[in-house]
């Protein structure tokens, strides 16, 4: 049997995790209700997915795996009668309340009732005139959520938090290589290792964004007709689809150039020079710049060294 | 002679032709047949053996108040259902896997 995991990259200290759960349900039929917490793009759906294939129902065939976008479920009412009781209720199956922070609060606080399980596997859950059996052997609850300080701590408490963790560039790289290689529509595309390294780097560390490159890569070989993409190519495929270095957005790439020029700027400076709000400058602009060390803020905003190496070699060589 | 007759019954048909409140020329056919009854005769003591004296039974809303000389305001129930539009909103979106 292929070992679990096996066609995902990198999260070693998740997979671990996962694994020793996986033992153990296959000892006790129970599994701890699982929140995975991590931010976009890390893979917490499709874990979540594989580690559902993984589990066995009491007769030894594969467990289904239901997932349900929290932000859809309005209220209590609507989960028993939609989901609860014709598709969990007396069935062997796994759930997974993908963005579970846009729970509303009526199906939270049923939720405190339910997963309290310190007497046993089993607990009825009764409400209005009817009564809702759970047995934790026969049903896997798992979470998954980016924003975890919105989960309301007393449910945050009974679930057991599994964290993922940033990719290397080395596991990007490996999962826009076995992307690219694993579907291509374009014969056997190998890579010069420097390339896909460099490749690897836009996807700002989210895997997701990976296959989103792989499938870009991939069009663009069809379309140059090559099955090689070496390391000169990679300006080029940059150039060809708007893909600055790092995945550097053009927003990001502009506030770089304005502290390259002025040497610093405040929060405001910037917002004028740009045009955007503070938050969207805040939020969106410099929390990927400061985590690529490009800039720093100590009041005021500068540009580091790496900023400036940066904008000098991308942006005024193009220019040049 | 025959004919005549026949023209002359469809005449008068098209000359009763009644219209509904909306001004649409009403159905041939609709409505109680001639003869017809939908109320009858009972007998008080009848009824009162089959309900109790604080038991609820429908009755006519002109006769109660002809009767009993009271007006009653009768507002229709407005049905306690959600639009289409909010009923496809809630909705809720989920996938099911089936591993082989």
């Amino acid at each position: 049997m292929e070992k679990p995991f096996a066609e995902l990259f990198g999260q070693i200290n998740v997979k671990k995790r996962l694994n020793f759960y996986l033992k153990a349900f296959d000892k006790t039929s129970l599994c701890p209700f699982l929140l995975l917490v991590g931010a976009k793009g890390l893979g917490k759906t499709e874990f979540a997915r594989q580690f559902g294939g993984n589990l066995k129902n009491l007769d030894g065939r594969n467990r289904p795996f239901l997932e349900l976008n929290c932000s859809t479920i309005k209220n209590l009412e609507g989960f028993f009668d939609q989901i609860f009781i014709p598709l969990i209720m007396d069935s062997e199956i796994t759930v997974l309340f993908d963005e579970a922070h846009e729970l509303p609060k009526d199906v939270t606080n049923a939720f405190l009732t339910i997963f309290n399980t310190e007497r046993g596997h089993t607990r009825d859950f009764r409400w209005r005139d009817g009564e809702y059996p759970f047995n934790f052997k026969q049903q896997t609850f798992l979470f998954a959520t980016t924003e975890p300080d919105k989960l309301f701590a007393p449910l945050k408490d009974r679930l057991t938090t599994v964290d993922f963790e940033d990719y290397t560039p080395f596991e990007l790289a490996q999962i826009l290589e076995f992307q690219v290689t694993g579907t291509s529509l374009v014969e056997g595309i190998s890579f010069e290792d420097e390339a896909l390294l460099e490749l690897a780097k836009t996807s700002r560390g989210n895997a997701r964004d990976c296959v989103k490159v792989a499938k870009e890569l991939e069009n663009w070989c069809a379309a140059n007709e090559t099955n090689i993409f070496r390391l000169k190519d990679f300006a080029q495929f940059c150039d060809d689809l708007g893909i600055n270095p790092l995945g550097v957005s053009h927003i990001e790439k502009k506030v770089l150039s304005i502290l390259r020029r002025d040497g610093q700027a405040s929060l405001q400076e910037l917002c004028a020079k740009t045009g955007l709000s503070r938050t969207a400058i805040q939020r969106d602009v410099e929390l990927y710049l400061m985590k690529k060390s490009l800039i720093k803020i100590d009041g005021k905003r500068h540009i580091t060294k790496e900023g400036s190496d940066y904008i000098d070699s991308h942006v005024k060589k193009k220019t040049a | 002679m025959l004919t005549l007759v026949r023209l002359w019954a469809i005449f008068i048909r098209m000359a009763q032709v009644t219209y509904n409140k909306d001004g649409t020329p009403r159905k041939q056919g609709s409505g109680r047949k001639k003869g017809s009854l939908s109320l009858m005769e009972v007998k008080l003591s009848e009824l009162a053996e089959k309900f109790n004296p604080n038991d609820p039974i429908i009755v006519g809303r002109k006769w109660y108040e002809n009767l009993f000389k009271k007006v009653v305001d009768i507002t229709p129930q407005k049905a306690d259902t959600p639009s289409a539009a909010s009923a496809v909103d809630e909705k809720i979106a989920y996938k099911l896997t089936t591993f082989k």
